[in-house]
């Protein structure tokens, strides 16, 4: 039945599916992971790399994009449909600041996207974005916002947050570990977003990229020493805790 | 230098007529225009930046503070001549596309870019604009660079530019005394002394001298103000 309902996505099956979309977010749960962790006073973008070819240049496979000097953003699902969204979302960034001479806030990027991407949910002949974006930065006033969009334009605010392959174990493992404490740090938050990536992604600063935002600081990606510095931290804390557990056990 | 004469005449020519008419004071018909002088000199290592302040409509001195040295990127400014309207028009459309532009090559953009990018604007739109301007700025690539676009829309590199109705009287100055390999005290020195000259001569010239350094560490933005300003042979 359904596949007499998902040719022209302008068409409700039955029992209410916009099919295209679904698939859509089919798509993006075929991504790599992309992880997002809200700070006080920074924001963390992680995305999961994936192994690429001997031949082939590392550096131009990015999947974090700055916006604008204050938002930035990574994304789970088809890189060809995030370029034209970014695009997009670039020129409305700086369009933004010539007719109202503000910097855009996050809630107004985020819902400019997702209009976007609905409107690609109810026109004829396209297809919607197979993408879902997970967008940081911080507001002109200072306050920093983590927002996720879904190919059915859909955008929510959250505090940590993932999306692509695994999302929902990165999910758990976030919901489980993010405290106001680690908010407050900068350094817990950094490292709560590289520890819910590695519970899906090969252990290995190779296979990680890792972008900082603080307030009033252009976006920081992380260099593979940072990373590994990080990582050597994450894996004592993990020993720690197996050598208090062990003790506890056995005494 | 051609270009530079025009100017001076547009300024004055069309007004006398328009207070018959109007039976208003001519301030009240006359646009706005930045009178002006400034000037830019590259260094190594930079670019030294200089304008006077005056904004006048007709003979009112509608600003006399004015800061006619504008940013468009973070090491790219211009100084504006002409008419104040066209000169922040186009300087806000050239600063949406640098930045634009900046993000998307993911480093801050070259001189010559936002140059050709006045450049464009002027040249395409040379009927409708009065603009008269200087870019000057700093990139890793050439260092610090001055371009001039006059109010046709060419577009030229040199060590030293200067503009505005201002600059008439001090070409003799400049000719004289830019050499190269100043440092960065001998520009603003040389700067501060040919706008003091300009100010001086010229009525559509005046108030404080801005100037402003832009090296790879940043921008020095110095302001002098009544004594401090250079004086010559006054007569």
């Amino acid at each position: 039945m359904s596949s007499r309902y998902d040719r022209a996505i302008t068409v409700f099956s039955p029992d209410g599916h916009l099919f295209q979309v679904e698939y859509a977010q089919e798509a993006v749960k075929k991504g790599s992971t992309a992880v997002g962790v809200r700070g006080k006073d920074i924001v963390v973008l992680g995305v999961e790399k994936k192994a690429i070819a001997k031949l082939q240049d590392e550096r131009t496979v990015r999947k974090i994009c700055l916006l604008d000097d204050h938002v930035a953003m990574a994304f789970a699902g088809l890189t060809a449909d995030a370029r034209i969204l970014i695009n997009r979302a670039r020129v409305e960034c700086q369009s933004h600041r010539l007719t109202v001479e503000d910097p855009v806030t996050l809630e107004y990027i985020t819902r400019y996207i997702a209009t976007l991407k609905q409107r690609y949910t109810q026109s004829n002949g396209r297809r919607p974005f197979g993408i879902s974006c997970l967008i940081v930065g911080f507001d002109y006033d200072g306050t920093p916002h983590l927002y996720q969009t879904d190919p059915s334009g859909t955008h929510h605010e959250w505090k940590a947050n993932a999306t692509g392959r695994s999302a929902k174990t990165v999910r758990e493992y976030l919901e489980k570990h993010y405290t106001d404490e680690v908010a407050d740090s900068d350094a817990e938050s950094i490292k709560l977003a590289l520890k819910a990536l590695l519970e899906v992604v090969q252990s290995g600063s190779k296979n990680v990229e890792l972008a900082v935002m603080r307030r009033d600081e252009p976006l920081k990606m992380l260099s593979v020493d940072e990373i590994e510095k990080i990582m050597a931290e994450v894996e004592k804390e993990k020993e720690e805790e197996a050598e208090k557990k062990k003790k506890t056990k056995t005494s | 230098m051609a270009a530079v004469l025009n100017s001076v005449k547009s300024f004055g020519a069309g007004n006398m007529s328009t207070a018959a008419v109007n039976g208003g004071p001519d301030f009240m018909d006359a646009p706005v225009t930045t009178g002006t002088s400034i000037m830019a000199v590259e260094f190594a290592g930079g670019v030294v930046i200089g304008a006077d302040s005056r904004t006048t409509s007709g003979s009112y001195i509608a600003n006399r503070v004015t800061d006619k040295l504008t940013p468009v990127h973070d090491r790219i400014f211009c100084c504006r001549s002409g008419s104040a309207a066209d000169t922040q028009a186009i300087a806000d459309i050239v600063s949406y596309h640098t930045s634009f532009h900046s993000i998307e090559i993911g480093e801050p953009p070259l001189v010559r870019t936002a140059a050709n990018l006045f450049k464009d604007l002027c040249y395409r739109h040379r009927e409708d604009l009065t603009a008269g301007i200087i870019v000057g700025g700093w990139d890793k690539r050439k260092g610090g660079q001055v371009y001039s676009v006059p109010l046709g829309g060419m577009l030229v590199r040199q060590p030293v530019a200067i503009g505005g109705s201002g600059s008439t009287y001090v070409y003799g100055y400049v000719d004289s005394h830019f050499k190269e390999g100043m440092t960065k005290e001998e520009c603003f020195q040389f700067c501060a002394n040919t706008l003091a000259l300009a100010m001086f001569r010229d009525g559509s010239s005046g108030g404080v001298i801005r100037l402003a350094a832009i090296t790879e560490d940043g921008i020095e933005r110095k302001v002098i103000t009544g004594d401090d300003i250079p004086k010559f042979w006054e007569g």
